[in-house]
C-alpha cells in the first residue's frame, strides 16, 4: 500500500517538472512566434540596435558560441588530466582532500567567480592587451567554473572501470601510462564525452560571471582580447528597461538557448548510453 | 486635469502617463581611475572619446595609454540622456565595455587605470567618498557634485520622476505633495540626490 503511494507521489512530483518545463518553453514560443515570423532572417542578418528596430542576434549568438568553446578547450583537458593524475599518479592521502577542493570550487557562486575575474584578471589582461575585458576573460572564468564538475565528473566515469581489467592489465606488466591510454580512457571516453558537453551547456547558460569580464560590446568575435556580448549577458542587461518588440527579442534569444541546451543534453544522453551499451 | 489619457499597452508597458512630478534630481558624471591624473575633461573631448577619434590618453594630458570607453546597455535612461546631452548615436559610439548598473560601472573603471565611463552623480559621490579608486571629472570647468546639481550649475542633470495613470485622485495628489515636502528631504539626500524642493 505504502509503495503505491509513493509511487504515486513520485510520478506527480515528474509530471510536474515536466509541465513546469513545457509551461516555460510554450509561454517563450507564444510569446515570440509572431516577433519570429515577422522578422525572419533579419534575426540574423541585421546588426543589434533595439533602440530602432534591428534585432539581429548573429554577433552574440557566435560570441555565446566561442566564450564557451575556449572555455571548454581550456578546462576539459585539464580536467581530464588531473582526474587521471589524481586516481592513478598522485600519493595516496592527495586525493580526496583534492577532490573536496574540487567539490568546494564547484559549490563557489558564480558572481564570486565574476568578481574575481573583474578584480584580478581583467586588470591583469589589461596590462597585457588593453582593454582587458575580453572573450579571453570570459572563457578563463568560465573555464575556471566548469573544471571541478568536470574533473568530478571524470573521476566518477574512471571509478566505473573494473579492477579485473585493470588486474588483468597488471599481470600483462603495462605500464601505468599505457594502461590509461589503451585501457581505462577508450573505455571511459564516451562517459567523460557525456560530462564535458554537459559543462558546454552550463558555459553557454552562465549569464553573471560572463557579464561581468567579456566588455559585453555586440561585435563578431575577431580576437580574444576584443569584448564580445553573450546571449544571455544580453538577457540580463537588457531585460529590465526592455519594453514591446526590444522585449520580445530577449524572450526569442533565451528561447533560442534554451533549445540549444536540449540539443546538448539529447547529445550527452547518446553519449552516455554509448557507454553503457558497451560496459 | 486634462492628461489623464493613460492607456496600458498589453505587455504592461505605459504608453501614455500623466505628467511626471519631478521629486529629486541628479546628475551623470564622467568618471575615471584614481589613478588618472586627468581631473577635467570638455564636451568636446567626450564626444571625440566616445567616437573613436581620440584613443589615447596623451590627447587629454596624460600619458601614452589607450583609453578604455565604457558605455551603458540599450534601454537605459542615463545612456539616452547622455547621448541626447553630447549629440552622440549609439551607432557610432565605439566602446570597450559596455556595463549595465551604475555600480557595475563603477567598479568597471575602479579596476581599469585607463578607463572612461559614465555613472549617476550621485551613486559616483558616495563610492568616491567611501575610498573607491574613482575621479569625479569635472565637465566644461564644473565639478560633478551633487551640490553643484542642486545649486543648477551642474549641465548634465537628470531628473528623477514620480509618474501616474489615470485622473489623479486626492489620495494620490497628496501623496505627491507630501514626495515633494521638507518632511521626505532627508531621505533623498541620504540617497546622494538633491531634492527638488526643501
Amino acid at each position: 500500500m505504502a509503495d503505491r503511494w509513493l509511487h504515486r507521489l513520485l510520478w506527480l512530483s515528474a509530471m510536474l517538472a515536466a509541465l513546469v518545463l513545457g509551461g516555460i518553453v510554450v509561454l517563450l514560443i507564444g510569446r515570440t512566434a509572431p516577433f519570429i515570423a515577422q522578422q525572419g532572417m533579419d534575426l540574423l542578418a541585421r546588426q543589434w540596435y533595439p533602440g530602432d528596430g534591428e534585432f539581429g542576434m548573429a554577433a552574440m549568438i557566435a560570441g555565446s558560441l566561442a566564450v564557451a568553446v575556449l572555455a571548454l578547450v581550456l578546462a576539459a583537458p585539464l580536467a581530464v588530466a588531473l582526474a587521471a593524475w589524481l586516481r592513478y599518479f598522485a600519493p595516496g592521502w592527495l586525493r580526496r582532500p583534492a577532490l573536496a577542493l574540487f567539490a568546494l570550487m564547484a559549490g563557489i557562486p558564480s558572481v564570486v567567480y565574476g568578481l574575481w575575474g573583474l578584480l584580478v584578471l581583467v586588470p591583469w589582461i589589461n596590462g597585457w592587451v588593453p582593454p582587458g575585458a575580453s572573450w579571453l576573460a570570459g572563457s578563463l572564468v568560465l573555464a575556471l567554473m566548469i573544471l571541478p564538475l568536470a574533473l568530478l565528473v571524470t573521476d566518477a566515469a574512471l571509478a566505473q572501470v573494473p579492477p579485473d581489467w585493470l588486474h588483468a592489465g597488471a599481470a600483462l606488466a603495462l605500464s601505468r601510462v599505457g594502461m590509461l591510454r589503451r585501457v581505462v580512457l577508450p573505455h571511459t571516453a564516451p562517459a567523460i564525452a557525456s560530462g564535458v558537453v554537459l559543462q558546454f551547456g552550463r558555459a553557454l547558460g552562465e549569464t553573471m560571471a560572463v557579464l561581468m569580464v567579456c566588455g559585453n560590446v555586440v561585435q563578431w568575435p575577431g580576437s580574444v582580447f576584443e569584448p564580445v556580448r553573450t546571449l544571455t549577458a544580453n538577457i540580463a542587461l537588457e531585460m529590465s528597461y526592455a519594453a514591446g518588440d526590444h522585449r520580445i527579442a530577449l524572450f526569442a534569444s533565451g528561447l533560442l538557448l534554451m533549445l540549444v541546451t536540449m540539443a546538448l543534453l539529447a547529445l550527452s544522453w547518446r553519449l552516455g548510453r554509448r557507454h553503457h551499451g558497451t560496459a | 486635469m486634462s492628461q489623464t489619457e493613460a492607456a496600458v499597452r498589453d505587455d504592461g508597458i505605459i504608453a501614455s502617463v500623466s505628467g511626471p512630478v519631478v521629486v529629486a534630481r541628479d546628475g551623470i558624471a564622467m568618471i575615471v581611475n584614481a589613478d588618472n591624473p586627468v581631473d577635467a575633461i570638455t564636451r568636446a573631448e567626450v564626444r571625440a572619446l566616445y567616437r573613436g577619434e581620440t584613443d589615447n590618453w596623451q590627447a587629454l594630458g596624460w600619458t601614452d595609454r589607450p583609453v578604455t570607453v565604457i558605455n551603458k546597455s540599450s534601454g537605459r535612461a542615463t545612456l539616452t540622456r547622455f547621448l541626447e546631452y553630447f549629440g552622440l548615436d549609439n551607432r557610432n559610439v565605439e566602446a570597450d565595455m559596455v556595463i549595465g548598473e551604475n555600480q557595475q560601472g563603477i567598479q568597471a573603471v575602479a579596476s581599469a587605470p585607463a578607463a572612461i565611463g559614465y555613472v549617476s552623480v550621485g551613486a559616483a559621490e558616495y563610492e568616491a567618498d567611501a575610498g573607491t579608486a574613482i575621479r569625479l571629472l569635472k565637465l566644461d570647468g564644473v565639478a560633478a557634485s551633487t551640490s553643484a546639481v542642486g545649486a543648477g550649475r551642474y549641465p548634465l542633470g537628470r531628473d528623477l520622476n514620480l509618474i501616474t495613470t489615470g485622473e489623479r485622485s486626492a489620495m494620490v495628489q497628496r501623496f505627491l505633495d507630501f514626495a515633494r515636502s521638507d518632511a521626505v528631504a532627508d531621505l533623498y539626500r541620504k540617497h546622494y540626490f538633491v531634492p527638488a524642493r526643501g
